[in-house]
């Protein structure tokens, strides 16, 4: 009796972490909604990122130039196409990856026209878990797709001008004055070598996250 | 990600600010005018989304209650039956437009004789 009260205590403290985190998580994009910037803390320490500025954007694209340049002209790197036809070679079908995708969407969509029609609790179980499943395969599908192709010249450009973003959007506060941010680090390579791995990996998840759809 | 974007969506605060917005003209969803991160252009298009489905739960149309509402993939599937059925609908009419009304039998073109 008393261990199933801990387990219950255990549980109800963990539904109620879930809980706060889902709201903290909820709070963070409301924000993000409403003004385009994200505040958050690393080590006690503070900092945001915000919309690039005309110029920054211009100097993105002037990075994207300068860095797709240099990996066309480098000699070990490939386009998606071309690692698509090395991986034909050696037996592995990206193409047929794409049409298994397809197939896998399209009885998805013959469940969910089923679904729409049900008010049947255990129906609508039995199709929401089938659902669910043929969803794992997609994305299981989907993310071996991308590791295969993840050393091609255009996964290797999004990776370096998302970094460059990072860098440029990454701000502390002022230290003696109020309301105004400046860049973290003077240099992009300064950013590049940063050994702060939780600062870094948090830049990017929020900078994808207002630059493009996403992570979503 | 995704997931509570459309949370925020459907909830009766965010959902009564755009009817609020759309109705007025003048209220602020976002603090900026212009310039929408991707972001905010997607949940913008759930905002539309989840009031549509309320309005099709307010008119009482088949298959749509709270439920469906707050269960993501059941949205979805609503979602897909009712974009069927209006592509559906657009066929019939099409196919519908090229008989003669009156008569029930396809039109003719008249041409002028040599």
């Amino acid at each position: 009796m008393e261990e199933k009260k801990k387990l219950s205590k255990k549980e109800l403290a963990q539904k109620l972490l879930k809980t706060i985190n889902e709201l903290d998580m909820g709070n963070e994009v409301e924000r993000k909604i409403k003004d385009n910037k994200i505040v958050f803390k690393v080590a006690g320490k503070l900092y945001r990122v915000r919309r690039p500025t005309y110029e920054e954007q211009m100097k993105s694209e002037k990075f994207r130039r300068t860095k797709y340049v240099e990996l066309v002209n480098d000699k070990s790197m490939l386009f998606r196409k071309q690692w698509t036809a090395k991986y034909k070679e050696k037996g592995i079908d990206l193409d047929k990856m794409d049409v298994d995708i397809a197939t896998l969407q399209n009885k998805i969509e013959s469940i969910m026209l089923r679904l729409a029609k049900t008010q049947n609790e255990k129906d609508v179980k039995r199709l929401r878990d089938e659902i669910v499943q043929l969803r794992t395969e997609q994305a299981r599908i989907s993310v071996e797709k991308t590791d295969l192709l993840s050393y091609s010249i255009e996964d290797q450009l999004m990776i370096a001008v998302n970094s460059y973003y990072a860098y440029l959007l990454l701000e502390k506060p002022k230290e003696d004055k109020d309301n105004e941010w400046s860049r973290v680090f003077d240099k992009y390579e300064d950013f590049t070598n940063s050994q702060d791995t939780d600062l870094i990996n948090k830049t990017y998840r929020y900078v994808s996250d207002l630059i493009y759809t996403t992570s979503i | 990600m995704d997931k509570l974007l459309r949370k925020l969506a459907r909830s009766h605060q965010w959902q009564s600010l755009y009817v609020r917005c759309k109705d007025i003209g003048t209220l602020k969803l976002f603090n900026n005018d212009s310039d929408l991160s991707e972001t905010q252009r997607h949940f913008l298009m759930w905002l539309e989304i989840y009031n549509s489905l309320y309005m099709d739960l307010h008119m009482e149309e088949d298959f749509i209650s709270e439920e469906v509402i707050e269960d993501d993939i059941r949205c979805e599937a609503y979602l897909l039956y009712k974009s069927k059925k209006k592509s559906m609908r657009k066929n019939e009419k099409k196919s519908n437009r090229r008989i003669d009304n009156t008569h029930g039998i396809p039109s003719v073109i008249f041409k002028e004789g040599k």
